[in-house]
């Protein structure tokens, strides 16, 4: 492994959320470095606590973007977790990344209590009850996490094909990532109107599995490519121009397809040609003649790098310039916008209160910006983010770029609805004037 | 390294401040250049006080392995003295 040929220089220290917030060379991307090394060469033994050291890592990839030699040492926290799993493997890990996460029927029965107690009302109970103050403290804070749930998932609901609004342009196909359709529907069905809105039509494979990312995770690289390679052959079917996704973790995930089948003969180049043709939402949209929308959003809005959107993928800009299309919209650049918000997939449940303290700095950081809205294009980061909000009391809103940008385009309607009225009541003011 | 300096320890900086497992040595024993050399705990001091404190319990430490270091070379002399008396009586 290149690697592990670390200078310790120590840059990377500089920008780890985790040694930020611990202080502790062990929670560092150098010292995991080390670690693995040490590991790997026999020096150390490969113990439960070194393999805990690399799942501490929140892999926001900011370690391998400033190392000067090329290390890359959040990849290796993510490899090392693999080597556990091929000595000592966990059952239960098979059972979730390849029994249930990527079955997206089973994951729709499993999380139809989560919908029951918002469709039910409980949720509004919970609340004007004050209830929610009784649960322990992790379990109150997973459930600040929670946005809006839908009624049914966006799977269920959405069309095989979705035509465009008048000719077709593009043909695309539309990665429905799991946690979009399970939990933030209205956004992706924000993005598929934006689509169709632009001349695409958009090809949404119903069998699409989970992206892998999850299994990749937490070690399981061999169930991860399963999925790769299923969501490959549904792809090549739809015979679409781009793949497209509207979730930061499922595209940094697809566009690793190519590197992660790399050394499957059979599979190599359609891995490679497949994650060729993946593009982030905003970064497909700026990339065509996108229509200005003439409707308004009057709001102050600030925007927050999903760490898989930014590092993962190189799109950063794009976002921005398509949030600042908007009229009415006041655009502020949040202060380390691209500091991880303390997500990473998992990292509440596993590492609590670490994820708390990274998570304090964006709220921070988003208090100074006195936004309306923070946008962020992640669904792990906005879940994150409601939870910033909630604890810290903040009178924001969290929105994916593209529902706002929906937003726009649905007000226009409404102006065109009210321009039009007003023509009408002048032409009969006129004719009764004229008569 | 002795568990009671290790408690003396984490009375000062608290639990957080003593790292004593393999992997925290680990990645204390190096810094920019490549030599290496464990340390037998790396203690986390969070103010200056708490490294005037600190100090003098690691010098005792050092001085507690010195000590028995004394102890050790002296029961070697008396045993390798009595061994050489033995064999003269003999």
């Amino acid at each position: 492994m290149d690697d592990l040929n670390c200078i310790r220089c120590g840059l990377c220290l500089a920008v780890c959320p985790t040694y930020r917030e611990i202080l502790s060379e062990t929670a560092s991307p150098r010292g995991r470095a080390a670690l693995a090394r040490k590991g790997l060469e026999g020096e150390l033994e490969l113990s439960p606590n070194l393999f805990e050291q690399m799942y501490a890592c929140f892999d926001c990839l900011a370690c391998n973007d400033i190392c000067p030699v090329g290390i890359r040492p959040a990849d290796l926290a993510v490899e090392m977790r693999a080597v556990q799993e091929q000595l000592r493997p966990a059952a239960w890990k098979k059972t979730l990344f390849g029994g249930l996460i990527p079955k997206p029927r089973r994951m729709e029965f499993a999380t139809l209590p989560l919908r029951l107690y918002e469709k039910l009302g409980l949720r509004r109970l919970v609340y004007a009850l004050g209830l929610r103050n009784l649960l322990p403290r992790q379990l109150r804070d997973m459930e600040s996490m929670l946005p809006h749930l839908p009624q049914r998932p966006l799977r269920q609901a959405l069309p095989e094909i979705t035509e465009a609004n008048g000719k077709t342009r593009y043909r695309v196909g539309f990665f429905l990532g799991c946690a979009q359709s399970l939990l933030f529907a209205e956004e992706s069905a924000a993005t598929l109107r934006v689509l169709a809105r632009n001349g695409c039509t958009v090809v949404t494979p119903k069998a699409t599995v989970c992206c892998g990312m999850p299994a990749l995770g937490y070690g399981r690289s061999d169930l991860a490519q399963e999925q790769a390679r299923h969501n490959i052959e549904l792809f090549e079917r739809a015979q679409v121009e781009v793949n497209v996704t509207d979730c930061a973790t499922c595209g940094s995930t697809l566009k690793d397809y190519g590197h992660l089948l790399a050394d499957d003969n059979k599979w190599a180049a359609r891995a490679a040609a497949f994650s060729s043709r993946v593009r982030d939402v905003s970064e497909f949209l700026m990339s065509i003649p996108l229509e200005k929308p003439q409707g308004r959003v009057e709001a102050r809005v600030t925007y927050h790098d999903p760490c898989h959107l930014r590092r993962g993928q190189g799109v950063w800009q794009q976002p921005r310039a398509l949030l600042q299309m908007i009229d009415g919209l006041e655009f502020v650049e949040l202060p380390e916008a691209d500091w991880c918000c303390g997500s990473a997939g998992s990292q509440l449940i596993t590492h609590y209160e670490t994820s708390l303290k990274v998570l304090k700095r964006k709220t921070d950081n988003l208090a100074s910006t006195q936004a309306d809205y923070i946008a962020s294009g992640c669904p792990g980061c906005q879940m994150q983010l409601n939870l910033g909000v909630r604890r810290q009391g903040l009178d924001v809103q969290v929105v994916h770029p593209i529902a706002l940008l929906d937003r726009a385009y649905r007000q226009e309607s409404e102006v065109s609805r009210l321009r039009r009225n007003q023509e009408i009541s002048h032409s009969t003011a006129k004719r009764k004037n004229d008569g | 390294m002795d568990k009671n300096i290790l408690a003396q320890l984490e009375k000062i900086t608290g639990k957080d401040g003593v790292l004593s497992t393999p992997e925290d040595l680990a990645v204390y024993s190096y810094d920019g250049t490549f030599a290496e050399h464990r340390p037998d705990a790396v203690v986390l001091p969070r103010a200056g006080l708490d490294v005037q404190v600190v100090h003098p319990i690691a010098l005792l430490d050092r001085a507690y392995r010195q000590e028995s270091e004394v102890s050790r070379l002296r029961r070697n002399q008396e045993i390798s003295h009595s061994t050489a008396k033995r064999k003269n009586d003999g």
